[in-house]
C-alpha cells in the first residue's frame, strides 16, 4: 500500500514551511533516512528525511510552496499503487517529471549512445536554483563552468535553453577535468586552457589561481574599459526574513550605543590555566568568549531591566535568562538560545553553546532553539572589530557585541604605567524602554564582572 | 609619428601580428631591414622544404618501378631546384606585402632602433606609439670553434641554401633538426654526408623511441654519425674532433655546414639603453608576451622561447591581444612541431622522458603505421610508427610522436587532443576518414 511522507514539523512553533527543493523526481527508488528535500523556515534550512522507502508515486507540492507541517508532499509505493487518497485536498499531484522535460533518470548513464559515464552528479555550481530534468542532463554532457543563472521556468527554476545559452559563453570543462569534478573535486571559474577552458590541473584550485590574469595597466597604454560582469542573486526565503526583520528593528526603536572596555587579564590567565589543566577536569574548551558571555548572564541577572521584551507599549521583563548568540552559518546569521542560562555552571553552558552552534552550522537545529531571546550577544571579536553598531533583534531591548582586545596602558597605584589588554564592549539599548544611565550601570557591571572573573565563579 | 604599435621585425611574429592588430582596427607600423617574411620564408622554413620536396621527386622517380611505372635514369638539377626556391620565396614573399596591405598596416624598409619611452627611430625618422613589439627573430649561432671562422668551406644554413651543385662530400656540425634536414636532402641527391654531433643522440628534442628510429632510417640513407663527438677545430675543408674514447678523428667535405643552433639578434637596436632584460637565450618575457620594460613585448625567436614559426606567430596574437585588453596567455603544452627528413617525423604534447622525470602515470601504445590501409597504399616498402603517451588514470592524450608517411600533416589532429584533454574514450566518438593515414593516430589512441 502506498504511503505518505509528511512535512515534518520543525519545532513547536513552527506552522508551516517551504518546500524550497526536491530531491527526488517521480519514480526514483527512496529508502528510510535518504534526503528527499530541502524545506525552510522563517529560521532555518533543514534536510528531509524520507520516513518510507519505495517508489516515489507522486509529489504533492512545487519547489517553493509554502505547505502546512504534518501535511503529505509526496506518496510512496510500489510503482502502480493507487495514491489517490494520500493528496492533500486541493493538491495537484505531479506525476510526471516535469511538463517540460523527457524522463531523464539520475542514476543511468545521461544517453545510452554515449559510452562514456557522465554521472549526473558531476553537479552544476549553482547550489540553490532548482534546475529542470532536461537542463541537469545537458550540463552532464556538456561540461562547463554554470554561473548563477536566473532560471526563466517557473518561480525561478532552470530550464535547458537558460543553461543551452550560459553554456555558449562560459568556460568550458575539458573532459578530463569534467571526470574529476564528477569526482568531487571543485572547478574554478575560468581555468588556463583555451578561451578560459578548466584543464586537469586548475581543478581544485582557486579562479586566481587558474585564470588567464589580466597583466597590470602599463604607463601609457589605453587599455580598453574593462567588462562588468553582472551576476544576480535573488534573496532566499530567510535572507527576506532576516533583511524585513533587521529594517523594522531600526525603524521602530530608538537605538543607541554605548562603548566600554574591561580589563581581561584575569580571563587571560584564567584561561591559560584552563589550557593546561583544564582537560583533568573536563574543561577543556572553556574560551575566552565563553567566560564573557558567562559574565553577561550574571550580569543580566544583577540588570533584569535589560533581560526582556517591548511591544505595543508593554515592556515584558523575564526572570529567566534565555541568551541568543550570533552564528555565522553557510545558510546566513543564525541566533540559537540558551533557555534558562542563569541556571548553568560555566562548563554546563560552554558545552552547551558550542553544541548548538555546530547545530546551527549544519542546519539541523531545533528551530524551537532559535526562539524566545530575552537578550543577544554578538561576538566579531575574531574578526579584528574592535567597537561596532549591533542592531537589536526586536521585540528584545538590548544587544550587546563584543569585540577584540586592545593594548591600553593604565596608571597603577604606585603612578607607575602599566600595559593591560582591555576588551571592547558596544551595548546597543532601546532608548524608548532604557536611558542612558541604565544602560551605562549594566556595563559596569559587566565590566566589574569581568575584571573579578573568579569571585563570581565561587558565587556560582 | 603617432601609432597605437610599432613592430620591428617582419618575420611571421611580427607580420601576423601586425595584420592581426590592425584588423583590431589599431594603427600600425611595421619595420623590416631585410625581406618581408623573416628567416621562415627567405632563408628557413619554405626554402628547405622546396628543397626536400624536389628531393622527394627524385626519390619518387627511383620507386616508380614498385607503382607500376618505368622511368629512365632520374636526375635533379640543382640550378633549376634554386629556380623553384626562388619563384616560391618570391611569391611567398610579395603575398605579405599584398596582405599587409590589405590589412592597412604601414610598412617600411628600414632598420629600426629603440629609443625608449615608446619611440623608435628608422631612416632619420622618429616615431611613437604606445606599444612596441621587438620581433627581430635570430640568425645562425656561431660557435667559437678555432678555425670556423675563417675557413671558405665553412656555410650556414643561409649560404648552403645558395648552392648550385650538389657537394660529393658534406659534413654538418650539429644533429639538431636543421643538421638533419640538410643532411637528409643532400644525402637524397647523391652526396656524402657526415654529421658531428656533441650530445650522445640527434634531435635532441624528440621522443628517444622515435629519435632511435629517425637515425636508423637516416643511416639506411647513407648518412654517417659521430655522436658525443665535440668539434675541436677546422682547417680549410677538415674538421677535427673528438670521439667519446678521447682519441681525435678527422672528416673532410667539399663544404662544411654549421648548423649548431641559432642565436636571438639582440645587439644594434637600443636593447640595453632601455634596460629590457635579456640574456643569451633571448629577450625575458612572460607568457603574456611582456618585457620588464612597460609598453615593450617580445615575441618569436628573440625571445628563445621556442624557436618554430608557427609558436612565434601565436605568440605575437597573445601579446597583441594583451596589448588591447583581450586578456590572453600562451600556452606551450600542446606546440606541434615537423621535422621534415624523409622520413618526416612529427610530435607533439610530452616525450616518455618527460613523463618519466616529472613523476607522471602513464600508458603507452607504439603502433606500426600501416595499421591505417592507406598508409600500405601510399608508402609501398617504407614503414611509419606512432606512439601515443596517455594518463594512467584518466587516459588523456598527453603526447603524440610519429615518424613516417605525411604524419606531418595529421600530427595538427592530435595537437587538439592533448590541448583540449581529450580522453581515449572521448577519441573513440571521433570519426575518422577512411581511408587516410590519419586512422593510424586514432588506432595508436585506441590501443593506450
Amino acid at each position: 500500500m502506498a504511503t505518505g511522507i509528511v512535512m515534518p514539523k520543525a519545532g513547536n512553533s513552527v506552522e508551516e514551511c517551504i518546500l524550497s527543493k526536491w530531491r527526488i523526481k517521480v519514480g526514483d527508488p527512496i529508502s528510510i533516512g535518504q534526503i528527499i528535500a530541502d524545506i525552510e523556515t522563517d529560521k532555518s534550512a533543514i534536510e528531509v528525511e524520507a520516513t518510507a522507502e519505495g517508489t516515489v508515486l507522486a509529489l504533492f507540492c512545487k519547489e517553493g510552496d509554502l505547505v502546512p507541517v504534518l501535511t503529505n508532499i509526496c506518496a510512496v509505493g510500489n510503482a502502480g499503487e493507487d495514491f489517490a487518497a494520500l493528496a492533500p485536498s486541493g493538491a495537484q499531484p505531479a506525476t510526471t517529471p516535469s511538463s517540460e522535460a523527457a524522463p531523464a533518470p539520475a542514476q543511468v548513464p545521461v544517453v545510452a549512445a554515449t559510452p562514456v559515464q557522465t554521472p549526473v552528479t558531476a553537479a552544476p555550481a549553482v547550489e540553490n536554483a532548482p534546475m529542470s530534468p532536461r537542463a541537469r542532463k545537458f550540463v552532464a554532457e556538456h561540461p562547463f563552468v554554470v554561473p548563477a543563472l536566473q532560471g526563466s521556468g517557473a518561480q525561478g527554476r532552470i530550464i535547458a535553453k537558460d543553461v543551452e545559452e550560459a553554456y555558449q559563453q562560459a568556460p568550458r570543462l575539458s573532459p578530463t577535468a569534467a571526470a574529476l569534478q564528477a569526482e568531487g573535486i571543485k572547478a574554478p571559474a575560468t581555468g588556463s586552457g583555451i578561451s578560459g577552458m578548466v584543464l586537469s590541473s586548475d581543478m581544485g584550485k582557486t579562479t586566481a589561481a587558474a585564470a588567464a590574469e589580466k597583466p597590470a595597466a602599463l604607463a601609457a597604454v589605453p587599455v580598453a574599459a574593462g567588462v562588468d560582469q553582472i551576476t544576480e542573486k535573488p534573496f532566499t526565503h530567510i535572507r527576506k526574513i532576516i533583511a524585513g526583520r533587521l529594517q523594522e528593528s531600526l525603524s521602530s526603536m530608538a537605538q543607541y550605543t554605548l562603548n566600554a572596555e574591561a580589563d581581561v587579564s584575569g580571563l587571560l590567565s584564567l584561561r591559560a590555566r584552563i589550557k593546561e589543566q583544564g582537560e583533568k577536569l573536563g574543561l577543556a574548551n572553556i574560551n575566552i568568549g565563553d567566560m564573557v558571555m558567562f559574565a553577561v548572564i550574571k550580569a543580566l541577572e544583577k540588570h533584569p531591566e535589560m533581560n526582556g521584551e517591548f511591544a505595543n507599549n508593554v515592556v515584558k521583563l523575564h526572570s529567566a535568562v534565555n541568551i541568543g548568540f550570533a552564528c555565522d552559518t553557510p545558510r546566513g546569521l543564525m541566533v540559537p538560545v540558551l533557555h534558562h542560562a542563569q541556571q548553568m555552571s560555566l562548563a554546563q553552558m560552554c558545552n552547551t553553546v558550542k553544541n548548538m552552534a555546530k547545530q546551527a552550522n549544519n542546519g539541523n537545529l531545533n528551530p524551537d532553539l532559535l526562539a524566545g531571546a530575552t537578550f543577544t550577544v554578538s561576538n566579531l571579536g575574531a574578526f579584528g572589530i574592535t567597537t561596532f553598531t549591533p542592531v537589536i533583534s526586536a521585540p528584545q531591548l538590548a544587544i550587546l557585541g563584543v569585540g577584540k582586545t586592545l593594548l591600553r596602558p593604565i596608571r597603577t597605584k604606585s603612578g607607575d604605567i602599566e600595559y593591560r589588554d582591555y576588551m571592547q564592549f558596544s551595548l546597543t539599548v532601546n532608548h524608548m524602554v532604557i536611558d542612558g544611565a541604565p544602560g551605562a550601570r549594566f556595563l559596569q557591571t559587566l565590566k566589574n564582572l569581568i575584571e573579578n572573573f573568579e569571585l563570581i565563579c565561587i558565587a556560582g | 609619428m603617432s601609432y597605437d604599435l610599432i613592430i620591428i621585425g617582419a618575420g611571421p611574429g611580427g607580420y601576423e601580428a601586425a595584420a592581426y592588430a590592425a584588423k583590431l582596427g589599431k594603427k600600425v607600423v611595421l619595420f623590416e631591414k631585410n625581406e618581408l617574411g623573416g628567416t621562415c620564408l627567405n632563408v628557413g622554413c619554405i626554402p628547405t622544404k622546396t628543397f626536400l620536396r624536389s628531393a622527394k621527386a627524385l626519390e619518387d622517380c627511383h620507386e616508380a618501378g614498385l607503382y607500376g611505372v618505368k622511368t629512365q635514369a632520374a636526375v635533379l638539377d640543382m640550378a633549376v631546384v634554386q629556380e623553384r626556391k626562388q619563384k616560391v620565396v618570391s611569391m611567398l614573399t610579395r603575398g605579405v606585402g599584398s596582405m599587409l596591405k590589405g590589412a592597412k598596416v604601414e610598412v617600411i624598409k628600414a632598420e629600426a632602433k629603440l629609443l625608449g619611452g615608446g619611440k623608435v627611430e628608422a631612416a632619420g625618422k622618429v616615431y611613437e606609439a604606445a606599444n612596441v613589439l621587438i620581433a627581430t627573430g635570430s640568425v645562425p649561432a656561431v660557435p667559437p670553434i678555432p678555425g670556423l671562422k675563417e675557413s671558405p668551406a665553412v656555410l650556414d644554413s643561409t649560404g648552403i641554401l645558395n648552392l648550385t651543385q650538389a657537394p660529393k662530400e658534406l659534413v654538418i656540425i650539429g644533429g639538431g633538426v636543421i643538421g638533419l634536414e640538410f643532411a637528409s636532402f643532400f644525402a637524397s641527391i647523391g652526396s656524402k654526408v657526415t654529421i658531428v654531433e656533441m650530445l650522445p643522440k640527434i634531435a635532441p628534442v624528440v621522443d628517444d623511441e622515435i629519435g632511435k628510429k629517425l637515425m636508423a632510417e637516416l643511416k639506411k640513407a647513407g648518412i654517417v654519425f659521430h655522436l658525443s663527438c665535440k668539434v675541436v677545430r677546422i682547417e680549410g675543408n677538415t674538421l677535427v674532433f673528438q670521439d667519446p674514447e678521447g682519441k681525435e678523428q678527422k672528416v673532410s667535405g667539399d663544404y662544411i655546414l654549421n648548423s649548431t643552433g641559432r642565436s636571438p639578434v639582440l645587439r644594434g637596436f637600443g636593447l640595453e639603453e632601455c634596460h629590457v632584460d635579456f640574456d643569451r637565450r633571448g629577450i625575458k618575457t612572460d607568457e603574456f608576451g611582456k618585457t620588464n620594460v612597460p609598453g615593450l613585448w617580445a615575441c618569436g625567436d628573440v625571445t628563445g622561447r621556442c624557436l618554430l614559426a608557427h609558436a612565434a606567430t601565436r605568440e605575437g596574437i597573445v601579446a597583441v591581444n594583451n596589448m588591447f585588453g583581450k586578456p590572453d596567455r600562451m600556452r606551450y603544452s600542446a606546440i606541434p612541431s615537423v621535422i621534415y627528413t624523409h622520413p618526416e617525423v612529427a610530435q607533439v604534447g610530452a616525450t616518455e622522458e618527460e613523463l618519466k622525470s616529472k613523476g607522471i602515470a602513464y600508458r603507452k601504445a607504439v603502433i606500426p603505421m600501416a595499421i591505417a590501409g592507406r598508409f600500405m597504399v601510399e608508402y609501398a616498402g617504407k614503414s611509419g610508427t606512432v606512439k601515443v603517451l596517455v594518463g594512467e588514470k584518466y587516459g588523456q592524450v598527453l603526447g603524440v610522436h610519429a615518424i613516417g608517411g605525411c604524419c606531418g600533416e595529421f600530427i595538427a589532429s592530435a595537437s587538439h587532443m592533448v590541448e583540449l584533454e581529450l580522453r581515449v574514450e572521448d577519441v573513440r566518438q571521433i570519426v575518422f576518414p577512411h581511408p587516410t593515414i590519419s586512422e593510424a593516430l586514432k588506432e595508436t589512441v585506441l590501443h593506450a
